[in-house]
């Protein structure tokens, strides 16, 4: 692929999906950490949260706090 | 004061985070469709067992149709992930006590739904033009441009028919004392209708507006019919929605 070998089109290729990916990861490690209790114990979800790419944050959001 | 709910409505997404990931999860699974079909002859050439010097030869595919499968995507996860999020609307607040709270401040019912679908609408609309224009951005650098008319066509209707769904939900929600419940009922209905369409020509049906809003990339359409059924499903959910609005939990 000729892309591959530009640096700079690869830079605006990767540079908004690593900001993205970013952007679920840290917010969804604050609200974990400000989270008294979790759906399960904490640091399962903080290794899915951070080892699981995107899907990850997204399932500890829809099923990850508890119900209050 | 009418719009109290509203704004209380926003406060707890923000807090919730709501209003942070829904919009990201779905620009992310909208920059995925370029990307994967862009490096499709890579990730077949070392994925597969493929004896060497196997040639595959797959046809670059145009910037509509990168397009057309982005809202396809968005049309069946997106549409998954908003609901999902959406899930617990009414049927927590009930749980909660917080509706019959409401109910018993002397709020018409009818602000509380609207309220909470005004801010469910919003949220997906920013959320879809923001995953569009991620779509948008990848399709031009991988690909090549696009008709911005078309595109433009495409991604309001795609709005419309996430609000429908989301009207269809809210309606259930409403009626129903689970919000999964309500959920797979929007989902099953939205299945199967999909599945009749593509035999039966009931072109007018709101549920055309999904496919519609892919077609609109490639070819010309007429929307006026099931945009008008559509306005009248969302109005009529609304409607039977904040009559029958359940309070309190049965099982309390």
């Amino acid at each position: 692929m000729e892309i591959m070998n530009d640096p700079g089109t690869l830079l605006l290729i990767l540079l908004p999906l690593l900001l993205l990916q970013l952007i679920l990861l840290v917010v969804a490690m604050i609200d974990l950490f400000k989270r008294p209790e979790t759906n399960g114990p904490k640091w399962v979800w903080l290794l899915v949260i951070v080892f699981i790419n995107i899907l990850g944050p997204i399932v500890y959001f829809l099923w990850g706090r508890t119900k209050q | 004061m009418r719009t109290a709910i509203f704004k209380q409505e926003w406060k707890e997404s923000w807090r919730n985070k709501r209003l942070v990931w829904v919009p990201v999860a779905l620009m992310l699974l909208a920059a995925m469709q370029p990307l994967t079909l862009y490096f499709l002859p890579d990730i077949l050439a070392s994925g597969g067992n493929l004896p060497d010097g196997t040639v595959i030869e797959i046809p670059t595919p145009t910037p509509a149709e990168v397009l057309l499968s982005v809202s396809e995507q968005l049309r069946q996860i997106g549409l998954l992930v908003v609901l999902l999020s959406a899930m617990h609307t009414f049927s927590q607040e009930r749980t909660l006590g917080t509706l019959a709270w409401l109910k018993s401040l002397n709020i018409p019912a009818s602000r509380i739904v609207m309220s909470k679908w005004a801010h469910y609408t919003l949220l997906s609309a920013v959320s879809i033009l923001l995953a569009q224009g991620t779509a948008a951005y990848y399709t031009v650098i991988l690909f090549d441009s696009f008709d911005v008319t078309d595109f433009v066509i495409s991604t309001g209707l795609l709005i419309v028919h996430f609000v429908v769904q989301l009207s269809i939900f809210f309606l259930f929600a409403a009626l129903l004392e689970s919000g999964l419940v309500a959920l797979v009922i929007t989902l099953g209905v939205h299945f199967v209708l999909s599945l009749l369409l593509s035999w039966i020509d009931w072109d007018w049906l709101p549920w055309n507006l999904g496919g519609l809003s892919g077609q609109a990339l490639i070819e010309d359409i007429s929307v006026t019919w099931p945009l008008v059924t559509s306005i009248v499903l969302i109005g009529l959910a609304l409607v039977i929605a904040s009559k029958r609005l359940l309070f309190l939990s049965r099982s309390s």
